[in-house]
Formats: C-alpha cells, sequence, structure tokens
C-alpha cells in the first residue's frame, strides 16, 4: 500500500503517517519496498494479534469486572490510579523475578 | 487526645524539621542521608511530623518531596508542636475518609462502636497488633474522631461526637476500599497480560468513564422522575 492508499483507508493525515510508518519499519513491524509500497511483516502481525488478544481480554475479562467497584461509588480515576500502582507493581516484581 | 500546651520537639523532629528548613523540600533518602537516622526511627519521625501538621509532601512520580509546613517553622521557633495533633474542623466526607483511613482504623472505629475500650481490648477486639492499634488510635485521635483517657495504668478509648456520627459510614467506606481493592486483585493478572501484549491501560479508563458517567445519568434520571 502506498502513503496515499493508507492515508484514505484509515483517514490520518500523511505528516502523521510518515513519521508513525518510519517507526513501524525502524521496528521491523512494516516493511518499505520497491515504488515506496508498504507492507505489515510477519512481526507486525504477531503484535497486531498480541493487541486484539490483550483489547479482547480488557472488553471481556477485565472491564465486566471493574465496572462493579464504580457501582461501589469509586471514580474512575481513583480506581485507575489503584490500577496503575499494583501493575507496575506486578510487572516490576515479575521483571525482578526474571532478572534474579 | 491532643497534648494540652504543646509537646516539646524531639531531637530527631529537629533534625528532620531543620535539613527542610535550611535546605528545602526533598525526598525521603536526602532526609536520610542528611539526618543519619536509622530508616525506623525516621520513618516514625515523618510520620509524627506529618501528623501534626508540621511537615507536609508532595507526589513526585513515585517519591514524596516533603516540605516544611507554616507550623514546621513555628514550631522550629518556639521548639513546641503548639497544637499537638491538628483537629479535624469540620465533619469528613465519605470520599475523604476512603482517603485517609486505612483497614486498622475501620477496625480500631468498629470495635470502639460497642462502648469504650482499653488498649488491650481493642487489641483483643480486632485482632490487630499493639503498634498498629497504638498508630490507628493516634491517627484517629488528630482526626477528632477518638478521645482518649488514662485512668490509673490503663487508658481508655471512646469514639467521639464525631467518631460515632461517622463511624457507621467510615467502616463502610473502608470496607467498599477493601472490596475494590480485591475486585482489581482478582483480574490483575489478566489486566498484566494485555500490557503485556501492548495494550494500554487508557482503554479501560475510557470504559470505565463512560460506565461512571452512564451511572450517573441513570441516578438523576431517577432523581428527576422521584
Amino acid at each position: 500500500m502506498t502513503v496515499a492508499d493508507l492515508n484514505k483507508a484509515t483517514g490520518i493525515p500523511n505528516h502523521i503517517l510518515y513519521p508513525t510508518l518510519l517507526v513501524l519499519t525502524s521496528k521491523g513491524y512494516v516493511s518499505r519496498e520497491e515504488g515506496n509500497l508498504y507492507s505489515i511483516t510477519p512481526e507486525g502481525e504477531a503484535v497486531l494479534k498480541g493487541l486484539e488478544e490483550g483489547e479482547r481480554i480488557l472488553r471481556e475479562e477485565v472491564i465486566p469486572q471493574l465496572k462493579r467497584t464504580i457501582e461501589l461509588g469509586f471514580s474512575t480515576d481513583y480506581i485507575m490510579q489503584m490500577i496503575h500502582q499494583k501493575v507496575w507493581r506486578a510487572i516490576g516484581r515479575r521483571i525482578g523475578r526474571r532478572a534474579g | 487526645m491532643s497534648e494540652k500546651g504543646g509537646r516539646p520537639l524531639r531531637p530527631s523532629d529537629y533534625a528532620v524539621l531543620n535539613a527542610l528548613r535550611f535546605l528545602g523540600p526533598m525526598s525521603y533518602q536526602e532526609i536520610k542521608r542528611l539526618t543519619n537516622l536509622p530508616r525506623g526511627k525516621l520513618y516514625d519521625t515523618l510520620l509524627r511530623l506529618r501528623d501534626s501538621g508540621l511537615i507536609g509532601f508532595e507526589l513526585r512520580g513515585r517519591s514524596k518531596i516533603y516540605h516544611l509546613t507554616e507550623a514546621g517553622r513555628v514550631a522550629l521557633e518556639k521548639g513546641v508542636v503548639v497544637s499537638g495533633f491538628p483537629q479535624v474542623e469540620r465533619k469528613l466526607s465519605t470520599e475523604e475518609l476512603i482517603k485517609v483511613l486505612t483497614p486498622s482504623d475501620a477496625a480500631v472505629i468498629k470495635a470502639l462502636t460497642e462502648g469504650p475500650k482499653s488498649t488491650q481490648e481493642i487489641k483483643e477486639a480486632t485482632g490487630l497488633k499493639g503498634l498498629h492499634v497504638n498508630l490507628a488510635l493516634q491517627r484517629l485521635r488528630s482526626f477528632g474522631l477518638v478521645a482518649s483517657e488514662r485512668k490509673g495504668v490503663m487508658q481508655y478509648h471512646s469514639l467521639t461526637e464525631e467518631g460515632k456520627a461517622i463511624a457507621e459510614s467510615a467502616v463502610k467506606a473502608v470496607e467498599a476500599k477493601l472490596e475494590a481493592e480485591r475486585i482489581v486483585e482478582g483480574v490483575l493478572d489478566r489486566i498484566v497480560e494485555a500490557v503485556r501484549l501492548g495494550v494500554s491501560l487508557g482503554v479501560i479508563k475510557r470504559e470505565l468513564k463512560r460506565y461512571e458517567l452512564e451511572l450517573k445519568e441513570r441516578k438523576n434520571q431517577e432523581t428527576a422522575k422521584n
């Protein structure tokens, strides 16, 4: 797909598309072929699948449970603060275990 | 109960207050390095000074940056904590209680709703360790929710009028907070998995915000109907 095609398909303006493609190409998620044609690489496909799966987990398994905290009278900001603290602590523990 | 006439500052209080006075706001680590106080002692000192309103802190990233308050400046000049623990002059809202009360505080309040109790009796009723009971009592006194009275060698504690008025809502608020924490803990592994897959936590925020607004609208409609 050319940048013009991408622009038509996504509606994202060119001045944003170019740097985005640059980043995605440098990460190896997108490849640039002759004639300035961009295509998704297998790594890019894997990342996309991961994102879709992650969103599915959040929408189907996590958010319905978390709605109960809002029903208890807590604000979204308060719950997000709690989630941020717990998530980063859990990720830190995992990294720590791996490093250890 | 707040100490009438003020309590003299302790050497560790002076060390921390002077460090903040002369060198400005700083983190726990910087205070520790400058004052050379052992970790436990510094922690207690910071807690005491914070409860007395002599120092405050701001969150910068994950660390607390402590600063001297106006009351701290006065205390340094006079050498005493004039007002003891600050009394809360207005009734705490449920939202505020959620922020300041800990599960130990709630357990102590619950125990005291049955009537005045000694420290030992509170320990037995709550199953908390002595240190936690004392810290909870200290905090509750500072909020004006509990009054303590010494009778012989025993100290008896009871809920103040304000404490009685908010006891039920305070306990409910803390229980709700615990329930919310349990819910978040229950899905934590799945959230971590989603984050690991590259999804932003903004997805949760957007959905919860939408639900929050939906609930608010529903409540408004119900009140309008009634």
